[in-house]
């Protein structure tokens, strides 16, 4: 096997092989176990540079493994995996490093970081998978991986959330399957090619090709948070804090949304999807789902669920941007998977790093915050500002091409207003936040401090993620143009999707 | 050099602003306007620098029109600044009021040297959203009452601009500089949104609500600046985004004239119904905003002589930024430290130089506006002369409203404060003289005559009735 032919199996390896490692770690081998993360985590930067680089230059990097005739487990490297294995990676790397500050000294620590770790692998996984059959092993894998970490505290509620979450992604999974197995049955092995592969299909099964759309959206709708399928999201807040940052950033959420790109863009096709009436159909829910989840979150005094709201919504900027026909509106929901991810993660460190510090967990305990943990809130500042759209940070970027996509494809008259109620939303639900944590003043005590304020604000593995997440929204806004940029990676997707 | 004296521009303030929070930081603030100056100074007009690599691909540079509205809202800024470095004001005196201050400063002098819509929309972003914190919403109620309303218009502004400019940026193929735009006409509603977009920084009537009760709780410093320098980046946003000849149909400036037209009155009329002097002046600033408005509507009707007008229309700007920041600080020096003779002369005399008194910068501004309109629309040339016997008679009633304002005790004159300030009123004093000849300065003798005799008869009657509660403040929010 050469190089080329291993590069993905290497990176799904290095998240995979030390989490299994780490299972049978002792619970007192702290420094070793951080010592194979962060060996991991690592590694992976290094080997998905190597695959940028590659990916960018035209380079073919495919893992083939034949299971049965006609059924293969294909792992490829194309420009859109390489997006989000990206993601992943840098994301996964700094959320390690939180979550060993964050569980210093708690219970289970060694089954936690071996899921944790399964949990990015899937990610991977399914990130680099070459075909539909692949995608979908790699899917429910994630599903698995993550409730136990969502069970993690061992609660009541921590379980009850944990099963409710393993109820909607169980189905979502057991749909999305029927989905995919059915049209395996009419259109053979599905390998994701940029352009998509159905518009050749006759015209005869277009029914059953819309009913097998319907299928596979409902299946990754639900890890999407599509509304109504959004439920379990609200509920998994309970999870401790560097699970919901993965929750909402890097894994599940995403993979849905991802798994919807990756059906219109390289499945279907997003002309043929369109031919169909399917885009429409798919924007609907998307607008829908970015209001609804936007005024949900307005009312949440609990700022972990104003957040998980707040990921409902932002999320469907990914599919709305799929719907938008036209490589501008491609280029704003592929970017903004990467743009929601850094600003989302940067939100829910800054989240646990007040309840982590101070024992705050809702909105009107958060008064005069900003005195006491400045960095913290700045950095939560500048998430927050993106995700309302403000330049120069990532979420005007996406709004932007959002925007701008939708005039190109005759769509303004429905996309902007929306664009636009939801930035008000955003306003209305973060600006408040931000009023209470800069200008009120703070109350005679902390609800429970716990780490008392020293040469930091608070620990140091808890201050450093939020700050490096939040440079790095504001980067990605201010330097867009600039060269690997995540838009100019949306834009190189874009060209080859549509040949330009 | 050019690339780095620009970006400087944007980036000095904003990495002032990172350590404007430390002890003693108050010397920051004059600091940061130094680029600005700098580049007023020594960059030749014309000079254009691309940054492809940021944002969305940015260019900066410096023309004409920029190059005014940089050297009057730099000095400006910079006065402020030494302002409010020397006063011991509780608000001012705040790391957390010096944070905003340099942020709205970046904002303001960084968008003018954007030649791009992107980095354009980014300094007015910043602007507006910063300015927020200079209201100092956290001292009192109202304050916070008059943040939140100034911040819910403010974004509505934004996002009308942002609409706007989408549709701009499809229609162009996604070209974003201005140069590129500046042929490429403009839909009916790409129009509509931007005159209601930047309409909301120049407070035109019925966009205006957030104005009075903003000025009416800032810090004066603060008000200072945002009745001189930041309203005036609507102006520039009109100008810039909506520049006269085939962009822009002719029809719209007719309906801007008369928008304009209204705004001039009813800023008048609702500032004299003020008892406050600062929301006097505030009302002002609307009429003067109208009197712009007019004459960019003209400019975009006549598009001929549209050079003529833009270049008056900088005169007046200019002339307004000065006047009325004079204005403002010299009432705060009032506000702080007790009503003096001295003080109500200087602000006597900026008072005339508002309404356009003969050999002052206001007839000097007057003058270059008559002129260029005197050819396509003597109709506006008319109408400016009303304006000014009405201004006339708003400043009659702004001494009156100081002369009759409740004396407290009489504190020390701050004296940085008091140096900045008479330094902008000497300023005042010697630029025209400078700039024109005098006899191009005795004009609007009959107007301000008359408005000064009117105002003072009103004055009279008005006084002798005054008990009898005559019902004002409607306006007073």
């Amino acid at each position: 096997m050469n190089f080329d032919a291993t590069l993905p199996l290497l990176v799904l390896a290095s998240s995979l092989l030390p989490g299994l490692v780490i299972f049978f770690l002792r619970e007192e081998s702290h420094r070793l176990r951080t010592l194979l993360n962060l060996a991991g985590a690592g590694a992976k930067v290094i080997l998905v540079g190597i695959m940028i680089w590659g990916v960018f230059h035209q380079h073919t990097y495919l893992t083939r493994w034949t299971l049965a005739p006609g059924l293969e487990l294909v792992l490829h490297a194309d420009t859109l995996s390489v997006l989000f294995v990206s993601l992943s990676t840098v994301l996964w790397l700094v959320t390690t490093v939180y979550a060993i500050g964050y569980l210093e000294k708690s219970p289970h620590r060694s089954r936690f970081f071996g899921f944790f770790s399964l949990c990015v692998s899937a990610t991977i996984g399914l990130a680099l998978a070459g075909n539909l059959f692949t995608f979908v092993i790699f899917y429910e894998l994630l599903t698995l991986a993550t409730y136990p970490l969502i069970a993690h505290r061992g609660t009541p509620e921590a379980l009850r959330s944990a099963r409710i979450y393993l109820r909607y992604t169980l189905g979502g999974g057991a749909v999305l399957l029927t989905g995919a197995v059915w049209l395996h049955v009419i259109a053979g092995p599905n390998a994701f090619i940029e352009g998509g592969v159905l518009s050749q299909l006759p015209d005869e099964y277009h029914g059953q090709l819309k009913a097998i759309f319907l299928l596979l959206m409902i299946g990754l709708g639900v890890k999407a948070a599509l509304v109504p399928l959004h439920g379990w999201l609200p509920e998994a807040m309970v999870a401790p804090a560097p699970v919901s940052a993965l929750l909402h950033a890097v894994a599940v959420v995403k993979a849905g949304a991802f798994g919807i790109v990756r059906v219109v863009y390289d499945v279907y096709g997003v002309q043929f999807t369109s031919e169909l009436g399917l885009l429409a159909m798919l924007g609907v829910a998307a607008a829908i789902t970015i209001v609804y989840g936007s005024f949900k979150a307005l009312s949440q005094d609990n700022l972990k669920k104003r957040l998980a709201y707040s990921t409902v919504s932002q999320v469907s900027y990914i599919a709305l941007g799929t719907a938008i026909l036209g490589p501008i509106g491609t280029i704003g929901g592929i970017v903004h998977l990467v743009h929601q991810g850094i600003m989302k993660i940067t939100l829910f460190f800054a989240a646990g790093n007040y309840a982590e510090t101070l024992g705050i967990h809702n909105v009107s305990e958060m008064n005069g915050v900003g005195q006491r943990m400045p960095a913290t809130t700045l950095a939560f500042s500048i998430a927050a500002l993106g995700m309302i759209g403000i330049p120069p940070i990532a979420g005007f970027i996406s709004k932007w091409y959002l925007g701008l996509g939708a005039v190109e494809a005759g769509m303004a008259g429905w996309v902007l207003p929306v664009l636009i109620i939801s930035s008000v939303l955003n306003a209305a639900y973060f600006l408040p936040v931000l009023y209470r944590a800069w200008f009120c003043r703070p109350a005679p005590a902390w609800p429970a401090e716990h780490i008392p304020a020293a040469r930091y604000e608070t620990a140091g593995a808890l201050l450093w993620p939020p700050v490096i997440t939040a440079g790095l929204a504001l980067a990605a806004g201010l330097f867009a143009a600039a060269p690997y940029s995540p838009l100019e990676w949306a834009d190189l997707i874009a060209q080859r999707e549509y040949q330009l | 050099m050019n690339s780095t004296l620009l970006l400087s521009i944007w980036l000095l303030p904003l990495l002032l602003a990172t350590l404007a929070r430390l002890r003693h930081a108050h010397w920051l603030l004059p600091l940061a306007t130094l680029p600005a100056l700098l580049a007023v100074a020594i960059l030749p007009v014309g000079t254009t620098v691309s940054l492809p690599w940021l944002l969305l691909g940015s260019e900066l540079g410096l023309d004409e029109t920029g190059r005014t509205f940089l050297g009057f809202s730099s000095l400006l800024w910079l006065i402020a600044a030494v302002y409010i470095a020397g006063s011991q004001h509780a608000i001012t005196e705040s790391g957390r009021f010096r944070v905003f201050f340099l942020l709205a400063m970046a904002g303001n002098l960084g968008l003018i040297v954007a030649q791009d819509m992107v980095s354009f929309y980014f300094g007015f972003t910043l602007m507006g959203l910063s300015a927020y914190g200079l209201i100092a919403p956290a001292s009192s109620r109202r304050a916070r009452r008059a943040a939140r309303t100034y911040l819910a218009w403010t974004i509505a502004g934004e996002l009308l601009l942002f609409t706007a400019i989408i549709f701009l940026a499809a229609i162009s193929g996604g070209a974003l500089t201005f140069d590129a735009l500046q042929s490429i006409p403009r839909s009916p509603f790409t129009v509509l949104l931007l005159i209601a977009g930047f309409g909301i920084k120049l407070a035109l009537p019925l966009l205006h609500w957030w104005l009075p009760p903003t000025y009416a709780v800032t810090p004066v410093a603060a008000v200072a600046v945002f009745s001189g320098v930041m309203i005036k980046a609507g102006l520039l946003g009109l100008l810039r985004f909506l520049p006269p000849g085939d962009a822009t149909p002719p029809d719209w400036g007719l309906l801007l004239v008369l928008i304009g037209t209204a705004t001039i009155f009813f800023g008048v009329v609702a500032g004299l119904l003020q008892k406050r002097p600062r929301l006097l002046l505030g009302y002002s600033s609307i009429s003067k905003m109208g009197v712009l408005t007019s004459g960019f509507g003209a400019a975009l009707a006549f598009p001929s002589a549209a050079p003529g007008i833009v270049a008056a229309l900088l005169v007046y700007a200019s002339h307004h930024a000065l006047a009325k920041t004079a204005l403002f600080l010299g009432l705060g020096l009032i506000e702080c430290s007790g009503r003096r003779i001295s003080l109500l002369i200087g602000l006597g005399f900026l008072a005339f130089v508002l309404a356009g008194a003969p050999l002052t910068s206001g007839a000097l501004a007057k003058a270059a506006l008559s002129d260029s309109l005197s050819q396509p629309a003597p109709v506006l040339v008319t109408l400016l002369t009303v304006s000014t016997l009405a201004t006339m008679l708003l400043m009659v009633r702004f001494m009156f409203l100081l002369w009759t304002r409740r004396q407290r005790r009489i504190l020390p004159l701050p004296g940085v404060p008091l140096l900045a300030w008479l330094y902008l009123v000497t300023l005042i004093l010697v630029l025209p003289f400078l700039v024109s000849g005098i006899d191009r300065l005795m004009i609007n003798v009959v107007p301000v005559s008359l408005g000064l005799l009117l105002g003072l008869g009103g004055m009279l009657v008005g006084s002798r009735r005054s008990r009898a509660n005559v019902p004002s403040g409607h306006f007073d929010l």
